[in-house]
């Protein structure tokens, strides 16, 4: 209850910070770039639960995170809904043709699962584009999305526009954070870590990993209607295989470990975006050598990287303590096996 | 705390090889019982049908009754029997208490709580006293990959001990130990067994403390039941000492 | 849908020959290519993910090569030799490091190649649609058979594929390098203790591959238009034929590739939207009912 206490109390002192933020800070492009990354931050954070915490690498990803965009703009623009309810439709939805697609895939593992997503997302891909009519095809929905008044929020207004997507952001990364932390997040790291054990103590891993599938995929749906909303559209290259790819990339710049690493990775990238963009047109090229350097010569996350490094200089200072906890696996696990030795030795 | 385990003319065959041939036997609840065999007889092979890893091409497996075979692992968990592997199969990135408090939610069928706290008080409270029964408490902060061969031993029977079981089946529990270090093992595993009462299916090669601690024996050769009953009848039975102990005595 | 066309279609020999000749083809040009694909997976156990930027490098290669000597001989063997060329020099530098790393890694340094290729293809040759054109030799009267059109190059590619195709089964059954292969398959650290350099012959598995989807890339150019990005669709669909063959099978490649070619070919009269749906229909039971694939040999667990 008190951790509860204290994590409602960062989310409030978060949106808090928005609110006086979007009161001082008149500059758009800081309070746009902010919110890019609260859409794509969440889709990569939504992603890191299937790869990171379950151990489920999903190369389909953002065919959720499309098919919440679509479903949310279709329905703003077509249906009378307020946002809340074209919000809910839209995750329930999500949520439905997940568990439908989950349901084939999480019987398969590691590789097999990557690709079945990765068929399944580009077939989705192709009904995106064949069905003009009510996706606009290859063009995507343009002509806007409108935003209507609900509970008081006016999102025309760009100050409450901006606190909406942090709030939204804040509330959705704080409930992964809460499932992560939860029971289930604790059986998804069991399946995760050893599937075979879990099964043999009684975990229900298909159940489990398809509920994962749903929760994730609800969550890249949110994200997906941050976007819409930002973009006032949706395109089909929100499905596209490559948006899987970099939310895959965001997880690997971020580092796996940490729950934030994802957001960090996204804003990365973002940020690598922004600049690549400046010089050159030719995205794919840098993007991907930029991939090549940090997956082939670091080997890990870009915030592993610089967290370990840092480690190992201040290890040598600090003596025991902190620094202890992230003493390389190996080196401990000498140490505490040869404590336990002269412990048995002496019963 | 019933559990009597009636195998009947199990039979497993890995493409027209007979791996466990028309074995039977039965197991009184709360019995301590060795299985032995030299390396191919089909013992892991009886476990992993017990336990519904692999299904048998003929037989049945029944729990008081209860048919286990055509049922999947999770549910023969649920049934009462559980069992601790050969080579310890852990979590590596939980610690130890972490991975007991899991274990004893997934007991519990607490596993799809998406709202509460892991580990919870409760579960944490369950899982430091089968901790402390096998005496892993100096451990429990530390992470399953660091932990010496003995504790991921003595860990891995924590985890299937976590499940309540009426049966226990232990795979080779001092594979891979010196001769004090499978003593301590075998000492602790017999405390368990009297703290616990369940019945305890295990699988050893050294037959000191096969004989030592075992009420009941079963030997396997070539995957047929050679001969079973208590261990002083069992070392006076020709063929075992011809098959299995020759060379030893 | 339209079944009825379907009906008709089937009711008159010209529509079926036509359409199986139409089937046939991309079915074996998609055999090509998965076979690199299963090969390699088969093998080295590695899912090449960039496989379909090999297929497109090697059309393009084709396509510089006939554009600079006029010669379709040139062409496909340019395709195929410096695709085969290129997958060495990868294996070598990138590719033989990931074998054992994380899945993740893997998909990601295949990602990032995919890119990188798409990317310099356009540099090179340009966004738009390009088309190499019909060899002169194959600018002949198509044949006609039971009232059906046969286009003569048509002819040339089922029988080139049918080589190759019974080129790689030889290879693998018959000769030294072939059983050498199977046993790596199996018991790597066996041959390695023969005193065999495994590391050449993976690097020399994964160049075979290579070139297999660079010359269905190179045979299919004056066929099919070519752009950068059109590796990834061929991906996908030769992925479908590797699981419903059986991932590391070259039968099951060749069996499931000509039965979505012929799918494809026919469910573009009968039912042209959902064509692509059923491909993924039949994927599907035969990942339900059979995971390990029709000829696969493995069984999954979980």
């Amino acid at each position: 209850m008190k951790g509860t206490l204290k994590e409602v109390a960062v989310v409030v002192t978060i949106i808090a910070g928005a609110v006086i933020f979007s009161g001082l800070v008149e500059s758009g492009s800081v309070r746009d770039s902010i919110i890019r990354l609260c859409g794509v931050g969440l889709f990569a954070l939504s992603l890191n639960l299937l790869v990171g915490y379950t151990g489920l690498l999903s190369f389909g990803h953002a065919m959720f995170f499309g098919l919440g965009a679509y479903t949310f703009a279709i329905l703003l623009r077509t249906t009378g809904f307020g946002i809340p309810l074209a919000a809910a439709c839209s995750i329930a939805l999500s949520g439905a043709v997940a568990a439908v697609v989950g349901a084939i895939c999480v019987r398969l593992t590691h590789v097999y699962f990557a690709f079945l997503t990765l068929a399944i997302q580009m077939l989705f891909y192709s009904l995106l584009i064949a069905c003009s009519g009510l996706t606009g095809g290859e063009q995507g929905l343009i002509g806007g999305i409108p935003r209507p008044k609900f509970l008081g929020v006016d999102l025309m207004q760009p100050g409450e526009y901006f606190v909406f997507n942090i709030a939204i952001f804040v509330a959705a990364a704080w409930a992964l954070w809460r499932i992560v932390r939860s029971p289930f997040g604790a059986a998804l790291r069991m399946i995760r870590d050893n599937p075979q054990r879990a099964v043999f103590l009684g975990v229900d891993v298909y159940r489990t990993k398809l509920a994962a599938f749903v929760l994730a995929s609800a969550f890249a749906a949110i994200a997906g209607m941050l976007t819409a909303l930002y973009v006032s559209g949706a395109y089909p290259n929100f499905a596209f295989w490559t948006m899987s790819g970099e939310g895959l990339f965001m997880i690997m710049l971020g580092g796996v470990n940490g729950f934030a690493g994802p957001v960090v990775g996204a804003g990365l990238l973002l940020l690598l975006d922004t600049v690549v963009n400046a010089y050159t047109a030719h995205r794919g090229l840098f993007l991907g050598l930029a991939i090549l350097v940090t997956s082939l010569g670091l080997r890990k996350g870009v915030v592993d990287f610089v967290r370990d490094a840092s480690d190992g200089r201040f290890a040598s200072e600090r003596t025991g303590g902190r620094s202890k906890e992230r003493a390389s696996g190996a080196q401990s696990g000498l140490h505490e096996a040869a404590i336990q030795q002269s412990n048995t030795e002496g019963v | 705390m019933r559990g009597h385990l009636q195998i009947s003319n199990l039979t497993k065959s890995f493409g027209g090889l007979n791996a466990i041939r028309d074995v039977t036997m039965a197991l009184e609840p709360g019995v301590r019982a060795a299985v032995i065999g030299p390396n191919g007889a089909g013992k892991t092979t009886l476990f992993n049908m017990i336990t519904g890893h692999l299904s048998p091409t003929a037989g049945s497996i029944r729990l008081d009754e209860g048919e286990l075979i055509g049922l999947r692992p999770g549910a023969i968990v649920r049934r009462g029997i559980s069992r601790a592997f050969q080579v310890a199969s852990l979590f590596g990135t939980f610690t130890v208490r972490e991975a007991m408090a899991a274990a004893v939610l997934s007991h519990r069928q607490r596993l799809f709580d998406l709202i509460g706290a892991f580990p919870a008080p409760a579960a944490f409270e369950h899982a430091r006293h089968i901790l402390s029964l096998i005496g892993l408490s100096d451990v429990e902060k530390s992470r399953c990959d660091t932990l010496s061969h003995g504790d991921r031993k003595l860990l891995d029977i924590a985890l299937a001990l976590a499940l309540e079981p009426r049966i226990l089946l232990l795979d080779e529990p001092t594979a891979g130990m010196g001769r004090d270090e499978s003593r301590l093992m075998i000492d602790r595993i017999y405390r368990l067994w009297e703290a616990e009462g369940m019945s305890l299916v295990f699988i050893e090669h050294d037959m000191d403390i096969v004989f030592g601690i075992a009420e009941q024996v079963f030997v396997l050769r070539n995957g047929a039941l050679l001969a079973s009953g208590e261990p002083a009848e069992v070392r006076r039975h020709p063929q075992v000492i011809e098959a299995y102990l020759g060379s030893a005595t | 849908m339209d079944l009825s066309a379907l009906g008709i279609c089937a009711a008159t020999s010209s529509c079926i020959v036509t359409q199986v000749a139409a089937g046939l083809i991309s079915g074996f040009l998609l055999f090509l290519v998965a076979a690199g694909l299963t090969l390699i997976f088969g093998v080295l156990g590695f899912v090449n993910f960039m496989h379909g930027s090999f297929y497109m490098l090697g059309a393009y290669f084709a396509y510089a090569a006939y554009a600079a000597t006029g010669s379709y001989t040139a062409a496909v063997i340019a395709g195929a030799a410096g695709v085969g060329a290129l997958g060495a020099a990868l294996e070598t530098s990138v590719v033989r490091r990931i074998y054992h790393a994380d899945v993740l890694l893997q998909i990601l340094v295949c990602y990032a190649f995919i890119l990188i290729f798409d990317d310099l293809v356009g540099i090179v040759w340009g966004d738009e649609f390009l088309s190499m054109g019909m060899p002169s030799a194959f600018k002949r009267a198509p044949i006609l058979l039971f009232g059906g059109v046969i286009p003569p190059f048509y002819l040339f590619l089922v029988g080139i594929a049918l080589a190759i195709a019974i080129g790689i089964a030889l290879l693998m059954q018959k000769t030294r390098y072939g059983k050498i292969v199977r046993a790596l398959a199996d018991k790597p650290g066996m041959v390695a203790a023969l005193g065999i350099n495994t590391q050449l012959v993976y690097a020399s598995l994964f160049a075979l591959g290579a070139m297999l989807a660079g010359s269905a890339g190179a045979l299919a150019a004056p066929v099919r238009s070519m752009t950068a990005g059109m590796g990834f669709a061929i991906l996908i669909e030769s992925f479908i034929v590797t699981v419903i063959g059986g991932m590391g099978s070259i039968a099951g490649a060749l069996v499931a590739a000509l039965m979505i070619g012929l799918v494809r070919s026919f469910g573009s009269i009968g039912f042209p939207l959902f064509t692509e749906g059923l491909i993924f229909v039949i994927m599907i039971a035969v990942l339900v009912v059979r995971p390990q694939g029709l000829f696969g040999r493995q069984v999954r667990e979980l």
